[in-house]
């Protein structure tokens, strides 16, 4: 344990965003210093059966579904919370080394890590003993709404009502928040993969087809829009034809993806204005007059907030550089412990 | 699909060229009023379409952040209302930060490879903790391995070298190691059984000489011995030690007492022809050894070992079956009696300091010893059957 407090002294403190799509680590006086996908290879040893970590982020990812026999290309984190443990403590072993990787001594930091408002107990402590044993001193975590509103810089410690959208890559959250508490919240385990998803789907249902995950997400990238413009945009994209079992090209353009998002984003709509219904009318006025703060890196999908604006009637704005919110808003809510104590922090 | 009032909305890869301005505007209100009375679109229009209400969109082109809420909503509208009548919002909100005093820098991101030098300043300082610690640690570590080797190294000053290859034994079981006293404690210290002196032996009872001297010297007090040494008072060789020793009950029967006046006896001398094997003591218990010597002095007497120190001297002595006998650094006045299975193996580092008899009869080290170190074999059984033919 003193050991510990050592290690600590050459550590940074560092705020977790732990994503189902992208991990960010946010460090004290430096900002964001690590942003990686939540990928991890797997090499599966001949002899013995041994695994041992192959590739993590960037480059595990170009290994998604391009994977010999004995790689496995896994995703740890699924909905927002841990489905692999291990993978998930080594994923975050990895990268916690990777930001002190110009020091000599075992970083053995304080770590903050933003868990999902809806996420149970159980998935709680698999997150706090997964950091553990990823090398962390101590282990806070904070509900991904509340620092994503302190990140994306919304007034929380005023008596004022703020809304807040994170659209995470498996989760998106809705909550309001005022005098540094969440006053409501919904979580609806959809977000960017439900995207991709859904645009998979699509394209095997119209065009007979069928892309990869990594394809989907390029194309909702260019070509992906929440609401109708009047720009119409055009991919190219190959897949295998599931008649001909031969791959193919073909063009999609962003009306057909935009037919292909409606459902989740249906879902994301529905959530927002049934978090505006169980509002408290003062905190719902405070709302209404200055608007929903969009976060994550759903908020990216282009004219997500004119569709949100134009369901709900009320200003909606983007927050600056949506990906990193939850990870500053965590760096400065580790910032504040200090200040404020752990008022900010979620228990298990 | 869209709204006739609405221009097309500027994306990322495609912003409208005419009108993103590279420069930042001064005034991004006025930019924006303009944009707007350029596309024929009044407040209202604007209100409606952002979902603000017209005085927030008045203020937002007077530049009066007053009554608007916080910066991130004030950046949020101005960049809504910039795609709105086709402006690049960038510059805009860049100008927008300037005037608002308490807007936000934009965040830092992939801040590591801006701050490259930060970070190699930051490690830099860590790492020279780092390398101040390591340079502390082998310091401390070397000082220690200095301070426990300098202790038996001490003859060397006397142009006297241990063997190296007799590493010190620090085993505490080993209840037959004698150290040498402090030489302020050899004047309580009467004749003591090897037994007695055994330092750090746990179990041991205490003795008579324990309560006397109040501490048993130990390895670790070497240095102390050392440096007490100068001060020590000097006792002339030949008459010294023979007081001290006297009730000793391995001596008191010997004849050692009388040829020690003569240190440097030049050639072995025969011993008595009595002599025998020493009772194998080795094998017993510190307390019954204590008994034994008491018990039978005069068994031991004929082939007794006996060592007299006329000066500080490092020995290490084992008998047959590998027993440590004595061994650390003597001082002057010192006398031992060697009690184990002969024949012992003798490692002496200041051979001059040492007077040596055997059953009573010095024996020369100089012949055996090389420099002034004596590394011997030495069997009382063989002396004693030699010296005849050296008398001859």
């Amino acid at each position: 344990m003193f050991l510990r407090r050592i290690r600590g002294l050459f550590s940074n403190d560092l705020s977790i965003d732990l994503g189902t799509a992208n991990t960010l680590i946010y460090t004290r006086g430096q900002g964001i210093v690590l942003d990686e996908p939540s990928v991890v290879a797997i090499r599966h040893e001949h002899d013995g059966g041994r695994k041992s970590v192959a590739a993590v982020g960037e480059e595990a990812k170009l290994m998604l579904g391009r994977t010999p026999q004995n790689i496995t290309a896994i995703r740890p984190l699924k909905d927002g919370v841990i489905a692999d443990f291990t993978v998930t403590e080594k994923m975050l072993q990895y990268f916690i080394h990777k930001v002190h990787e110009s020091r000599l001594i075992r970083p053995s930091p304080r770590v903050l890590v933003g868990v999902p408002s809806g996420s149970t107990q159980v998935e709680r402590r698999a997150i706090k003993e997964s950091a553990a044993g990823a090398g962390a001193r101590e282990v806070y975590l904070i509900e991904e709404p509340m620092a994503a509103a302190i990140g994306a810089g919304l007034p929380v410690d005023e008596p004022q009502g703020s809304m807040v959208l994170d659209i995470g890559g498996g989760t998106s959250e809705v909550a309001v928040i005022s005098l540094n508490g969440i006053v409501f919240s919904n979580s609806a385990r959809i977000g960017g993969d439900t995207f991709d998803d859904s645009i998979i789907n699509y394209v095997r249902r119209n065009y007979g087809t069928f892309i990869g995950e990594a394809t989907a997400e390029r194309i909702k990238h260019r070509i992906g829009a929440a609401f109708p413009g009047n720009e119409m945009l055009e991919i190219e994209v190959r897949g295998r034809n599931l008649a001909e079992g031969m791959p193919r090209s073909f063009t999609l353009n962003s009306n057909e993806i935009l037919e292909a998002l409606q459902e989740p984003l249906h879902s994301i709509v529905s959530a927002v204005k049934n978090a505006l219904e169980q509002t408290p009318p003062e905190l719902g006025a405070d709302v209404a007059e200055r608007g929903i703060v969009l976060t994550g890196g759903g908020a990216l999908l282009r004219d997500l907030d004119r569709l949100i604006a134009e369901e709900t009637g009320l200003p909606v704005v983007v927050a600056e550089d949506p990906l990193t919110c939850v990870a500053r808003g965590g760096g400065k809510a580790l910032e504040m412990i200090d200040q404020r104590g752990l008022d900010l922090f979620s228990s298990e | 699909m869209t709204t006739a009032d609405e221009a097309p909305a500027p994306t990322p890869e495609h912003p409208t060229p005419g009108l993103a301005g590279s420069a930042i505007p001064d005034s991004p209100g006025r930019e924006l009023r303009q944009a707007r009375q350029a596309r024929k679109l009044d407040v209202s229009h604007v209100a409606t379409a952002l979902r603000l209400t017209p005085q927030v969109v008045e203020a937002i082109e007077r530049d009066d952040y007053a009554p608007l809420p916080s910066a991130t909503f004030v950046s949020g509208y101005i960049r809504s209302y910039a795609r709105l009548v086709g402006l690049d919002p960038e510059p805009l909100n860049q100008s927008f930060r300037r005037l608002h005093p308490n807007a936000e820098p934009p965040p830092r991101h992939f801040a590591r490879s801006e701050q490259n030098g930060e970070q190699t300043d930051g490690g830099g300082l860590a790492g020279a903790l780092v390398l101040a610690l390591i340079v502390l640690a082998a310091a401390a570590g070397g000082y220690a391995w200095w301070t426990l080797r300098s202790g038996p190294d001490e003859p060397a000053q006397q142009a006297a070298t241990p063997d190296p290859s007799a590493p010190p034994s620090f085993s505490a079981s080993d209840p037959q190691r004698e150290l040498a006293p402090a030489p302020g404690m050899d004047r309580d210290t009467e004749a003591r059984s090897p037994s007695d002196r055994a330092p750090s032996v746990v179990n041991e009872p205490p003795t008579e000489a324990d309560s006397e001297t109040g501490s048993e010297p130990t390895l670790g007090t070497s240095p102390d011995v050392r440096m007490a040494e100068p001060g020590a008072e000097p006792p002339t060789s030949a008459t010294d030690p023979i007081p001290e020793v006297a009730d000793s009950p391995a001596l008191e029967s010997t004849p050692a007492d009388s040829t020690v006046e003569s240190p440097s006896a030049p050639l072995p001398t025969p011993p008595s022809p009595e002599v025998e094997r020493p009772a194998s003591s080795a094998t017993q218990t510190p307390a019954d050894d204590e008994e034994e010597a008491v018990s039978a002095p005069a068994d031991s007497s004929a082939t007794a070992i006996e060592l007299g120190f006329t000066g500080p001297c490092w020995v290490d002595i084992r008998d047959a079956t590998g027993e440590v006998l004595l061994f650390g650094e003597m001082s002057r006045g010192d006398r031992e009696t060697l009690a184990g299975e002969p024949p012992y193996s003798l490692v002496i580092g200041n051979a001059a300091a040492v007077e040596l008899t055997v059953g009573g009869a010095p024996y020369d080290l100089r012949s055996v010893a090389r420099g002034n170190v004596a590394r011997f074999e030495l069997d009382p059984a063989e002396i004693s059957s030699r010296t005849p033919d050296a008398t001859d």
